[in-house]
């Protein structure tokens, strides 16, 4: 009896300690989650992951990027080569200056907005804006993203002699690269727009928009500011550029640089410029939009020019400074600009010669004569493209005015002025002419010629025109949807205006549309529709098939009429008042001012940030484009028999319609 | 436009800007573009207003406090009644007052653009320049105050006067406090002191709101002293009062003359930091206001006579916009008093006229609905061709027989086609009207907005014995439109004349206002006079439909009276407006160019001669935003050579210059990511020399028309009741209206007790009986519009 008194005892014990020890990991693994949940929220929230896919550059088939004038904004040596970051993509030259290889959307770079360089041991370091960070090994590139885009948007790199890679975001501060990862550097830079950043061994310079610099030495973080503090003042808030070595630290600003030592300001130069670019060796000088001055030490409170350039404006040949010189980088002979206008070198800054930097070999007797080559564009931020009867073709800017090129490619006339300069839309008049659709007034052209300018005092209610419409009647009406209501015309004569006091759902006019006898006009608050020359109805959010008011763009396909907004992705309606929203097929989103296009059977929709869309009705299918672009931001399109024409932000590519 | 957000116009330019600006507003910058009372708050607010018989002398003072540990700048803002004339504005620096001064225009340009070239920014208000949007600079007033010290504050004094009108017997008189731009301000400490006074007995005096509830510290029949004071008061609303004249039939005449060094000669106090006159200077000649109040009652029994009307609306491009919209709430205003014995004809008219009928119809609800339907149906279009417009109604006008006739002409009177001097048309119209028995139709005009040709409206009035009305841009309409149309069908009396004896002792006498007289109102006389004299006589001979009026007053000349303090200043602007008016009929001249220029010196008004520079203001002023069009424009003066702009996004473009408009611009993408709100970019100017000037503009992500919520009281109703609607919607709501049916529209207005605006609209007997969708729509200071529709139901009785 005793004995099992005894066990049954012990089995009591051996229970009650068992039920603890559960109980006990129990309460250690729950708190152990908690305490992971919660490192790994402060983790996330002061670092972010990263993607990655893997680039191996090759030309997409069925792709053209349309060439520009070159913009040059970064370059560095890496393993002997020169790499530059331009509007054109990234550019890689040999020793010898020849350009060897070209990387752009369509080799499967994300866009074209290279924001900065720096090298490692290993690699090629590339901002990609939005588009994350890319690494180059020499054969192919990794990308390196995050799931929300603002979350590493880079800005400017660093790599530090310890291997670090250091990343200006423009929204997440300093961040250092850690593959899967980028991790905060510091929290008082975390959330600031990294505007510049520069070091050494010995000191690095965190220069941002709005909050001035930091600088990192010996372990500690100085931020200096505009307003006085002990260790100085800087000349602004803003930060456009930095330099550093091993002692001093220079930091540009709209307003004129300020040299920096041991921690403390010591003097300002170039006070009440603004400074583009600083180069600290071999010995200090800065870029400004006066020309280039030394940071010489013999006369700290003023910089002395060393070349003054002309206004901004088409460079020359050799001997005039270039304008908008973006970086100046020291060659083992002098010097090298990479600038607005492409790339030029001298051997002495002093002597202000300078040549302009051959781009590509086969371009040498361009180059020398100063002439474009076939298709360049006079600037890469497209609005508008249209095909002409003759089929030449009409590339409208955001404001640089439009190029007019020939079958062939030759260029038959820029036009802009203070005039024709930022052009929104383009159309085919009935006579054959073009309506050129300007935030300054309606432009009439040929091929070569401006003939009319439409303006307030023509009867337009207002001159920002954002497009125009051929209403297809007899007597050659036309329609011109304005910021402030919308002007009919008859030939060159305006003959009516519509107002929000008629009716019009909004004054703020964006597109218009005609199916049957109806005129569809798209506008900030809804649609408004016209029929017989009175304004019977509106359409919004409350009384249809709309998703957002914000009626950006339309297109008629088949017997719809398909609707872009602004945030609400696409609706189509039909005459009968059916209405189908493609959210479930392809989301919201936002669809950029007249960037819609219908070629037979299909749809083309240019999208604010993802690309194109593509309604192919026949198979009552849509296809997402995004690979190819120079950008994202497609706002334009121009539809020739077997290709379309893609305007973006960034460049116009051709597409061959087999692609789709 | 490939913008990701297509909201901003950005329109930086030395106009004034469309939106309506709330009284004494300073707003800190960097960083801001309205009121932060976390970096600067109104800490002391006094306002003194003294109505002296209908003539009303306003003083300001301000004192902001502010929070922020750095120096700060800011932009005063205040909204002026276009009939109100600024007479002094001063800054505080530390200890020094600062104030301004009127200089001939050209030389107050080139002072001011010397002090920007030192990047100090003066202060500078201008008289009725066109903008580019059709605005005017008349009637707004901002200067750029600095330095603003950390934890310091700021002194800010402004002065005003305007004439107080007498309609009905009634005035009204308002200090704009309420909110139109921004958002509510907080005085720390706001005193109102109120003098009223009036030879006249007083009465019914009362406040249309109880925001700022009046002391009464004194009151008799002829003056009533009163004050509010409170602490942490909300500026929610204007302060605003009425009262009447409660008196037969009178003549008053006021003088004013003095000799005393311790008065400058133009009647103005001198203060500490003015030099007083010199005791020998020669006497200046005195001054006299003679005011007759009309009020008999065989004119107020008359009963309303049936009416058939022309009205002229015009269509043209210069009309567009904020304009139109007030000649449309004119119009409507207009249809909807008409009863139903009267008759009208529509006239629609831009380079072109149309009319709505070939004759004139029954102002029956249905043709009201009719015409106004017709007007939405018109497009605006082309030019104005006034006089064909004003021909076509002169041919189609033949009022039938026991109707009295009118023309209302509602129009900017801009004419572009035909003839477009203001001289020939008003002579033209005259003798084209003229006949043996006086005009053959009584022509009265309506203009509203800024750039309105007030002087060939008011000619076109006068010359057949109508009636003229304008209302600016920054004024609440409703007193005036009122008076407008319930003038319409009343005669006025006939055009009243003083006579004085002794007339060789007085000099440069004036009506001023110049118009219609009607029962019930004010006529008034100003002059001035040499020498004191006993036992003048004064008359004012007027006629009416019962008969002629004749007042009478004997007075003696004083040889010395200082009470009245407006009489100089008010002659003074009616001798300028003479000269004003001769110069537009008749060409310039330089002998009255000397002679205004001269008077705006010493008299402290601002014309198109002069200018007021005032302490610094900005180089850039912001105006209304508009959504829709990402275009940054700025003006500056001629000696800039780049201006250059950074944007909160990140983005540094430089801006063209477009050397046809003089000015210069950029387009801009913003991220998609930037929500509605204010936001600021910098301006980098560089001038030809190299200096580098800072500034900093606005502009508003707008995106969104107000968002409503609306209810009514109940859903059904009877014919009889009231309809109250009960509507919240945005903070930057600018305007609600409602509108049921063909009924006339009503505005919702802010009733800050219910934390909500209220309208309401009244059914009328005769309304059937059925379903109705009453529209609420909403209106922001972007122009985005916004409705709703609420479900009513009309019973029987």
């Amino acid at each position: 009896m005793l004995v099992r008194s005894k066990l049954l005892f012990t089995f009591a014990v051996l229970l009650v300690l068992l039920g603890a020890a559960a109980a006990f990991f129990r309460l250690k693994r729950d708190a152990d989650r908690t305490l992971t949940a919660a490192r790994q929220t402060v983790i996330d929230r002061h670092s972010v992951s990263l993607k990655s896919r893997t680039i191996i550059p090759q030309g997409k088939t069925g792709y053209r990027l349309f060439p520009a004038a070159l913009r040059a904004t970064d370059g560095i040596w890496f393993r002997d080569h020169l790499f530059v970051t331009s509007n054109l993509g990234l550019l890689q030259f040999d020793a010898a200056g020849r350009e060897v290889k070209r990387y752009t959307s369509v080799d499967g770079l994300p866009g074209h907005e290279l924001t900065a360089l720096a090298k490692t041991a290993e690699a090629l370091w590339v901002g990609a804006g939005s588009q994350g960070l890319l690494k180059f090994t020499g054969t192919q590139f990794e990308l390196f993203y995050a799931e929300n885009a603002s979350d590493f948007e880079v800005t400017a790199l660093l790599a530090m002699p310890s291997g670090e890679l250091w990343v200006g975001t423009k929204q997440r501060g300093l961040v250092v690269f850690q593959n899967d990862r980028a991790v905060e550097f510091v929290p008082a830079i975390g959330s600031r727009f990294v505007t510049a950043l520069e070091g050494g061994h010995q000191q690095a310079v965190i220069g941002t928009f709005d909050e001035s610099a930091w600088i990192y030495r010996q372990g500690l973080v100085s931020h200096f500011k505009k307003d006085s503090g002990e260790q100085g003042s800087l000349l602004d808030n803003q930060v456009t550029s930095a330099a550093c070595s091993d002692e001093t630290v220079y930091v540009g600003t709209p307003l004129g640089a300020t040299e920096i030592r041991n921690g403390r300001t010591v003097r300002n130069f170039a006070e009440g410029l603004a400074i583009r670019a600083i180069a600290p060796a071999p010995r200090p000088v800065a870029v400004t939009d006066q020309g280039i001055v030394t940071l010489s030490a013999p006369q700290p409170s003023s910089a002395r020019a060393l070349a003054s350039g002309p206004n901004p404006g088409r460079f020359g040949q050799s001997g005039v400074a270039p304008a908008g010189i973006n970086r100046l980088l020291p060659l083992s002979d002098g010097w090298l600009a990479l600038t607005d206008s492409g790339l030029y070198t001298t051997d002495s800054l002093e002597r202000n010669a300078w040549e302009r930097f051959v781009s590509r070999s086969s371009d040498r007797s361009l180059a020398s004569s100063g002439r474009a080559g076939l298709w360049e564009l006079s600037d890469i931020n497209v609005s508008a493209i249209a095909f002409d009867p003759d089929q030449n073709l009409w590339v409208g800017y955001f404001d640089r005015g439009l190029d007019v090129f020939d079958p062939g490619g030759r260029l038959l006339v820029h036009h802009e002025d203070d005039r024709l300069f930022c052009v929104n839309h383009l159309l085919v008049l009935g006579d054959g002419q073009m309506a050129v659709s300007t935030a300054n007034g309606l432009a009439i052209c040929d091929a070569t010629r401006l003939r009319h300018f439409i303006t307030e005092k023509e009867g337009l209610i207002h001159k920002a025109v954002v497009m125009t419409l051929d209403l297809g009647e007899d007597d050659g009406r036309w329609l011109a949807a304005t910021a402030e209501g919308v002007s009919f015309f008859e030939g060159n004569r305006a003959t009516q205006n519509l107002f929000a006091l008629h009716g019009l759902a909004s004054n703020r006019v964006y597109c218009a549309s005609k199916l049957g006898n109806r005129v569809y006009i798209g506008t900030l608050g809804g649609i408004s529709v016209l029929q017989d020359g009175r304004l019977t109805s509106s359409w919004n959010t409350a009384n249809s098939g709309l998703a957002a008011n914000w009626v950006n763009a339309m297109a008629v396909l088949g017997r719809r009429l398909f609707i872009g907004t602004y945030g609400g992705g696409i609706q189509s309606v039909e005459a009968d008042g059916q209405w189908t929203d493609y959210a479930e097929a392809i989301g919201r989103f936002e669809v950029n001012p007249n960037a819609m296009a219908v070629d037979g059977e299909r749809l083309y929709v240019g999208t604010l940030d993802r690309g194109i869309h593509v309604y192919d009705e026949r198979q009552n299918r849509w296809q997402l484009l995004r690979d190819g672009l120079p950008s994202q931001n497609v706002t334009a399109f121009a539809l020739a028999a077997d290709r379309v024409l893609v305007g973006t932000s960034r460049g116009l590519v051709e597409i061959r319609k087999d692609v789709f | 436009m490939r913008t990701p957000l297509l909201l901003f116009l950005c329109i930086c330019s030395l106009l004034a800007p469309q939106a309506w600006g709330d009284a004494g507003v300073l707003i800190p910058s960097p960083g801001n573009d309205k009121p932060d009372p976390t970096k600067l708050s109104l800490a002391d607010m006094h306002v003194s207003i003294v109505i002296d018989n209908q003539n009303a002398s306003v003083s300001l003072r301000q004192i902001f406090a502010s929070h922020m540990s750095s120096v700060l700048e800011g932009q005063y803002l205040f909204a002026i009644n276009p009939e109100a004339l600024i007479s002094d504005f001063a800054v505080w620096d530390g200890p020094v007052r600062i104030p301004g001064v009127i200089l001939e225009r050209k030389r107050a340009e080139e002072i001011y653009d010397a002090l920007r070239l030192q990047a100090i920014d003066p202060g500078l208000l201008q008289q009725a320049e066109q903008g580019e949007e059709g605005g005017s600079r008349v009637s707004f007033f901002s200067a750029r105050i600095t330095p603003i010290p950390p934890y310091g504050t700021k002194r800010l004094e402004l002065a005003y006067s305007e004439r107080l009108r007498l309609e009905q017997l009634q005035s009204y008189f308002y200090f704009p406090l309420k909110p139109r731009q921004f958002q509510e301000q907080a005085a720390g400490r706001l005193r109102v002191d109120l003098t009223l006074r009036h030879v006249l007995p007083l009465s019914n005096f009362k406040q249309t709101s109880a925001q700022y509830p009046l002391t009464i510290d004194r009151q008799t029949t002829t003056e009533i002293r009163a004050h509010y004071e409170g602490s942490n008061v909300t500026l929610s609303d204007d302060f605003a009062l009425t009262y009447e004249l409660k008196s037969p039939s009178n003549l008053s005449v006021l003088f004013y003359r003095s000799k005393e060094d311790r008065y400058l000669k133009s009647g103005l106090p001198v203060t500490a930091f003015e030099r007083p006159g010199r005791s020998d200077a020669e006497t200046e000649a005195g001054y006299f206001e003679a005011s007759a109040l009309f009020n008999t009652t065989a004119s107020a029994a008359a009963k309303r006579r049936p009416s058939e009307f022309v009205l002229l609306f015009d269509t043209s491009l210069s009309v567009r916009w904020d304009k139109l919209e007030r000649q449309f709430e004119a119009l409507e205003k207009i249809l909807y008093q008409l009863h139903a014995e009267d008759r009208f004809q529509l006239l629609l008219f831009n380079s072109k006229a149309t009319l709505f009928r070939p004759t004139s119809v029954p102002a029956t609800p249905e043709n009201v609905a009719a015409a106004l339907d017709f007007v939405k149906g018109s497009f605006l279009a082309g030019g104005t061709d006034l006089k064909q417009a004003l021909q076509t109604a002169l041919d189609n006008f033949q009022p039938q027989p026991g109707l009295t006739g009118r023309a209302v002409l509602i129009s900017d009177g801009n004419p572009t086609f035909g003839t477009v001097e203001t001289q020939k048309l008003a002579r033209w119209f005259s003798s084209a009207t003229a006949t043996p028995a006086g005009p053959k139709i009584k022509l009265c005009a309506y203009g509203a907005g800024n750039g309105c040709n007030k002087v060939l409206l008011r000619a076109l009035a006068q010359s057949s014995g109508g009636l003229f009305e304008f209302v600016g841009e920054t004024e609440a309409a409703e007193f005036k439109l009122n008076n407008f149309v319930a003038h319409l069908t009343i005669d006025p009396l006939s055009d009243p004349q003083l006579t004085i004896s002794n007339y060789p002792n007085f000099s440069e006498v004036y009506r001023t206002p110049e118009g219609p007289v009607f029962n019930q109102s004010s006529a008034q006389w100003v002059g001035k006079y040499r020498q004191p004299l006993r036992s003048v006589n004064f008359t004012v001979a007027a006629r009416q439909l019962a008969g002629p009026i004749e007042l009478k007053r004997t007075v003696d000349l004083p040889s010395e009276a200082v009470e009245h303090l407006f009489i100089p200043r008010n002659w003074a602007k009616a001798r300028v407006d003479f000269l004003l008016r001769k110069i537009e009929m008749e060409g310039e001249d330089a002998a009255s160019i000397g002679e205004i220029v001269s008077l705006s010196k010493k008299y402290k008004l601002v014309t198109p001669y002069t200018s007021f520079l005032a302490a610094p203001r900005s180089l850039l002023r912001p105006r209304l935003i508009k959504p829709g069009d990402p275009v940054l424009r700025v003006r500056t003066d001629p000696d800039i050579r780049t201006v250059t702009a950074i944007f909160p996004f990140g983005l540094t473009k430089p801006l063209r210059y477009l050397p046809r408009e003089q000015v210069w611009q950029t387009r801009f993408l913003a991220p998609k990511e930037m929500v509605d709100g204010l936001y600021y970019c910098r301006l980098i100017l560089r001038d030809r020399v190299g200096r580098a000037f800072e500034e900093r503009k606005s502009f508003v992500i707008d995106s969104r028309a107000p968002a409503i919520q609306a209810s009514v009281d109940r859903s059904a109703y009877r014919p009889g009741d009231t309809v109250e609607v009960r509507v919240k919607s945005d903070s930057d709501t600018r305007r609600i209206r409602l509108r049921l049916a063909s009924l006339e529209p009503a505005e919702a207005r802010w009733d800050a007790g219910g934390k909500a605006s209220i309208g309401r609209i009244a059914l009328p007997m005769e309304i059937a009986t059925g379903e109705y969708a009453l529209e609420v729509f909403a209106e922001d200071f972007a122009h985005n519009v916004s409705s709703r529709k609420l479900a009513i139901a009309v019973v029987g009785q």
